[in-house]
């Protein structure tokens, strides 16, 4: 299968300010979620897919083209940045009306009504955008980016400001356009639990660069290589914290309140031991999780290693 | 392709010319303007020599000071204000290519520029008309500087729309050009006057206008007045086109 984006050697700098260092990463199609925290790089990584920047160094392929300077590409590709390019004194209809003819769309109407129902905003696409609400606006440029039916959808950090509510609508509305019309997506996020939600496919971005990408399942792998950190709460957990820093697996055990936090190079072998270990200490486990069940940990891992 | 692409810069077009005329802020500029235009017009039509003053009143008001500010008012916002807050991206990522879509705001200045300069001209011209009467030849007066605010619109607002790709101080630079090097340098003994677009513009209405100051100017040839502002205004829509095409959007 071939890539969809292709980076190579991709670097971009600002100033002193780097915002992709030496990026490597293929993209196929689906949905893939690029996940890095804020200044990891996402969004100068959608403007070199988008043109709107060239790179300093390396190349860069969308589609199977170079993207700066080639406006024809934009007719292939759904861009919907993470910052608020809505003219606001325009309604949400008339707004797609323009972004519709710009792309040589050919009946704009029947198109508008399509996507503004696609993203739900069939009731208030006559309103003032100035009026909308954080996630109105989100939706109507997602709207904006579907209108002339691209190839790829390029989604920065489209969830951003949401209220939860909106958040999930957004996230089934994502899957749905991946499902159910085929658009090829690439979405941007820092909170990595919402990435989840909308995609096993991920590329984690740090500092500009790819630290890790693939299938989620794939990543967690990488995990094992990594110690992990399991919380323990109850009574007498000081005397497990003692009873543990026995063990050839533990790395430390901090203790925390009414709790103890410990990590471990095997996590496995914690789990098999801890039943006959809380016996023979006598402590009375109320709580017992794992800080690294979710995305959080596997990006913090990463970047620590 | 072609016919889609001239659909969307048409309607491109359309939309920042509605756009930036029905801004409130543009409204109010121009709504003082043409206030002011009328009380030049009321205070020329008490005036003896009525035709010569009516010819002085365009040229000073018309030519000389509405002609330098009106493009920049609208010339150093139409773009630059698009490319500050972003809101060009929508534009940037459709399939028209960079060069067009500098001409297209080009365009729209230039609409918004030469309604803007029309009724502030109707506006002084009018009033005269109205409390004066049509004297002979004032129509064709009128009408001949309404086609010099026509040309000087274009050339004003090329180079003011390319400058706000060069920086963001725009303003400053048109208020330097305007009124230190077209309004006080451009007097200057020594011929320093010829590097100024006023002169040919003023050049074009001494060969047409026979009233007033602006009928005793001894400007260029016609052809050369006109070879001059054309090529200024071609070259200047040039590298326009092309420091959008090498603009990043940081």
């Amino acid at each position: 299968m071939n890539p969809i984006v292709s980076a190579k050697g991709l670097s971009k700098w600002y100033g002193d300010v780097i915002g992709l260092n030496t990026l490597n990463l293929d993209l196929y199609p689906g949905i893939t979620g690029i996940v890095g925290p804020n200044g990891a790089g996402k969004s100068t990584f959608f403007k070199l897919i988008m043109g709107l920047i060239r790179p300093r160094l390396g190349e860069i392929s969308v589609l199977g083209e170079n993207p700066w300077g080639n406006s024809r590409i934009n007719a292939r590709i759904g861009f919907c940045p993470d910052y608020d390019s809505l003219p606001l004194d325009s309604t949400g209809r008339d707004y797609l009306r323009l972004i519709a003819t710009l792309n040589g769309v050919e009946d704009t109407e029947a198109s508008i009504g399509d996507v503004a129902s696609t993203v739900g905003m069939s009731k208030d696409i006559g309103r003032r955008i100035g009026g909308y609400s954080k996630g109105m606006k989100q939706r109507v440029k997602i709207a904006a980016a579907l209108i002339h039916r691209p190839e790829l959808l390029i989604l920065d950090e489209p969830l951003a400001g949401t209220d939860p509510l909106g958040r999930k609508d957004l996230i089934d509305l994502i899957r749905s356009l991946h499902r159910e019309s085929g658009f090829d997506i690439i979405v941007s996020s820092h909170v990595l639990r919402e990435v989840e939600r909308m995609t096993r496919e991920i590329a984690l971005l740090y500092k500009g660069r790819a630290i890790a990408s693939g299938n989620v399942s794939e990543i967690r792998a990488l995990i094992d290589q990594h110690p992990h950190r399991i919380v323990v709460r109850g009574e007498g957990t000081r005397e497990l914290a003692k009873r543990l820093l026995d063990e050839g697996y533990v790395i430390s055990v901090r203790l925390d309140g009414d709790g103890i936090t410990v990590e471990v190079d095997d996590p496995e072998g914690f789990f098999t031991s801890i039943p006959g270990m809380t016996d023979d200490t006598g402590v009375r486990v109320e709580e017992m999780y794992s800080l690294d069940d979710s995305l959080e940990a596997v990006f913090e891992y990463l970047v620590e290693g | 392709m072609l016919v889609e692409n001239l659909r969307g810069w048409v309607a491109l077009v359309a939309y920042l010319s509605r756009r930036t005329l029905l801004n409130r802020r543009m409204v109010i500029a121009l709504a003082c303007a043409l206030l002011l235009s009328a009380l030049v017009g009321y205070a020329v039509s008490e005036e003896m020599n009525r035709i010569d003053d009516l010819a002085n009143m365009l040229d000073l008001f018309v030519l000389s000071f509405f002609l330098l500010v009106i493009p920049l008012i609208y010339g150093a916002s139409i773009l630059r204000s698009d490319i500050e807050d972003k809101s060009i991206t929508m534009i940037l990522t459709s399939p028209l290519n960079r060069p067009m879509i500098y001409i297209g705001y080009r365009a729209a200045l230039f609409v918004c520029v030469v309604v803007a300069m029309l009724v502030i001209t109707s506006a002084g011209a009018l009033t005269f008309f109205g409390l004066a009467g049509i004297e002979p030849g004032a129509l064709d007066l009128y009408l001949k500087v309404g086609m010099l605010t026509v040309i000087g619109s274009i050339v004003y607002s090329s180079l003011y729309l390319t400058v706000s790709l060069i920086t963001g101080k725009v303003i400053y630079f048109g208020l330097f050009y305007a009124f230190i090097w077209e309004g006080f340098v451009g007097f200057l003994p020594g011929g320093i006057g010829d590097f100024t677009i006023r002169h040919y513009v003023r050049s074009i209405g001494s060969s047409w206008i026979e009233q007033g100051g602006l009928g005793s100017y001894q400007g260029a040839e016609l052809p050369y007045s006109f070879l001059v502002l054309t090529a200024l205004a071609v070259g200047l829509v040039a590298l326009g086109s092309f420091l959008l095409q090498q603009k990043e959007l940081e």
